[in-house]
């Protein structure tokens, strides 16, 4: 059996140590389109604040790691896929040809259209190469704006500024993490950000970016504009699916695949950030570009491939994210269920906030700031969707008693009246 | 005719004030549901998850498909992310 990964970031290199360990013959070629060894973009923002180095990025260590695992490693880049010929094409390579395939292409990242964002000096945080250009061009007081305060930009937020830059973070929307947090704790996270000296722009958009001697002026949407050393675009990232056009693999926005995360065609899969696979909660084909979804599609989809049929329940939507020390959280249906009940408590001057909602008498969704001892037991309630009976209206009247409930439901304990 | 649209996250705003995350729409028979997004002002040059009566609805029939009375449209953000 030949089987032909594309694409290695998690998804990819745990596919391929997965398909390894249930088929010891098995033929297994790597292809990944940077010339690095397989790395962690999570891994990013600790290189830049310098608490770990370029190895630390790595996703395995050791040499000889893929050599000793019988998996053929390739740099290079796939621009096309031929399922009934069961063939890829490479740019330097040729044709390769498989038994099964996994696409995990991942994403890449979404620049607006905004004139001057192909200058010198505008970068996004997406690759190693930029990690080592952003590290390169930002010092202790140097001035920099980040693009966009989501997910991204938040955890970009925190090296940037461990980096000791004079920092202003422009987000377009009216508050930071507008897709990971309601208003409650985007307002707070913005006003422990600027307790922090950074500079918060909200409802903030940038014009445009010109080249000013050796630095850059940024224009905002208000008419003002700011002279900076270095932007850092973080506006979000859209699923690796270009190459697949003409191939008659399904895709919407990313490639879509089943509860065996297999495409439309049999033998080929898709897995990762470029998966638009079944959410957990609502069976709804969604891409969760999230590393979590990228190991469990990995794994799963190696399963299915090396001929171990595996049913996937689906992939839960989940953020766990530390902004300068406070630490915020976003599960699954956060945003509201509908006919669903929902609880919430917020102390605006300690910045701790819980809001939960249900579905019937289980915990669908639920964002968190400054309770990191809740997190495991929220993403535990959810996954495993532990029906709470009487606890739930305990915790309508007070979420902070989640911990009990969570003891009561599922360890009768003392607790568990 | 009358259909029913949902929405999630950001894209609320689209709908008409105090709808919330869904409201039934008044739409003229014949219509697509990208002719929708349209009257509804999402830019076009945005992404969208697109559900029709439950099921994802690929960015190229958008535009193909007929709505029918009561038919539900959901309008969604392309992607979660981190």
């Amino acid at each position: 059996m030949k089987h032909i990964v594309i694409g290695n970031g998690p998804a990819g290199v745990i596919a391929a140590e997965t398909l390894r360990r249930t088929d010891p013959k098995c033929a297994i070629t790597l292809i990944g389109d940077e010339p690095e060894a397989p790395y962690s973009r999570m891994a990013l923002p600790y290189l830049l604040a310098e608490s770990i180095n370029e190895d630390g990025t790595h996703l395995r260590h050791g040499a000889d790691h893929y050599k000793e695992l019988g998996i053929d490693i390739v740099t290079d880049q796939v621009t096309s896929v031929v399922p009934d010929k069961r063939s890829v094409t490479l740019v330097k390579g040729g044709e390769a040809t498989f038994d099964r395939l996994l696409i995990a292409t991942g994403s890449h990242a979404a620049r607006p259209p905004i004139p001057g964002m192909d200058l010198d000096g505008v970068e996004n945080c997406w690759t190693l190469e930029d990690g080592r250009r952003i590290a390169a061009a930002t010092k202790k007081g140097s001035r920099v704006v980040l693009m966009g305060a989501g997910f991204i930009g938040c955890i970009v937020l925190e090296a940037l500024a461990a980096r000791g830059v004079e920092l202003t973070v422009v987000e377009m929307e009216d508050r930071m993490l507008p897709r990971m947090m309601d208003h409650t704790g985007g307002e707070m996270i913005k006003r422990w950000c600027e307790s922090k000296g950074v500079t918060v722009l909200t409802a903030t958009k940038v014009e445009a970016i010109e080249q000013t001697g050796k630095a850059l002026k940024i224009s905002y949407g208000d008419g003002s504009s700011a002279e900076v050393d270095t932007v850092v675009c973080a506006t979000g990232v859209r699923p690796n699916v270009g190459f697949l056009e003409g191939s008659g693999i399904e895709t919407d926005l990313g490639v879509l695949v089943d509860n065996n995360l297999q495409t439309n065609k049999d033998g080929i899969y898709a897995a990762g950030d470029v998966a638009q696979g079944p959410e957990l909660l609502t069976g709804v084909k969604e891409i969760h570009a999230i590393q979590p979804t990228a190991s469990e599609h990995g794994r799963i989809a190696a399963l299915n491939m090396a001929g171990e049929a595996t049913h996937y329940r689906g992939s839960l939507s989940m953020n766990v994210l530390n902004t300068l020390g406070l630490v915020s959280s976003s599960f699954g249906l956060w945003d509201g269920n509908e006919g669903g009940d929902e609880t919430s408590l917020a102390d605006a001057d300690s910045y701790r906030y819980l809001r939960l909602t249900f579905r019937d008498d289980v915990i669908v969704g639920a964002l968190a700031l400054g309770l990191t001892h809740h997190v495991g037991i929220i993403r535990g309630l959810i996954q495993t969707g532990v029906k709470l009976g009487h606890w739930k209206d305990r915790l309508m009247k007070d979420p902070n008693r989640v911990m009990e409930a969570y003891l009561a439901r599922t360890h009768g304990s003392s607790f568990g009246y | 005719m009358q259909i029913k649209v949902k929405t999630g996250g950001l894209l609320r705003r689209y709908l008409p004030e105090g709808s919330g995350s869904q409201c039934e729409l008044d739409v003229a028979a014949g219509t697509t549901p990208l002719a929708v997004m349209g009257q509804l002002g999402l830019p076009a040059e945005d992404q969208y998850l697109v559900m029709l009566n439950g099921e994802v609805l690929p960015a190229t029939q958008r535009g193909e498909i007929v709505l029918s009375e009561n038919d539900e449209l959901g309008l969604f953000p392309p992607l979660k992310g981190g």
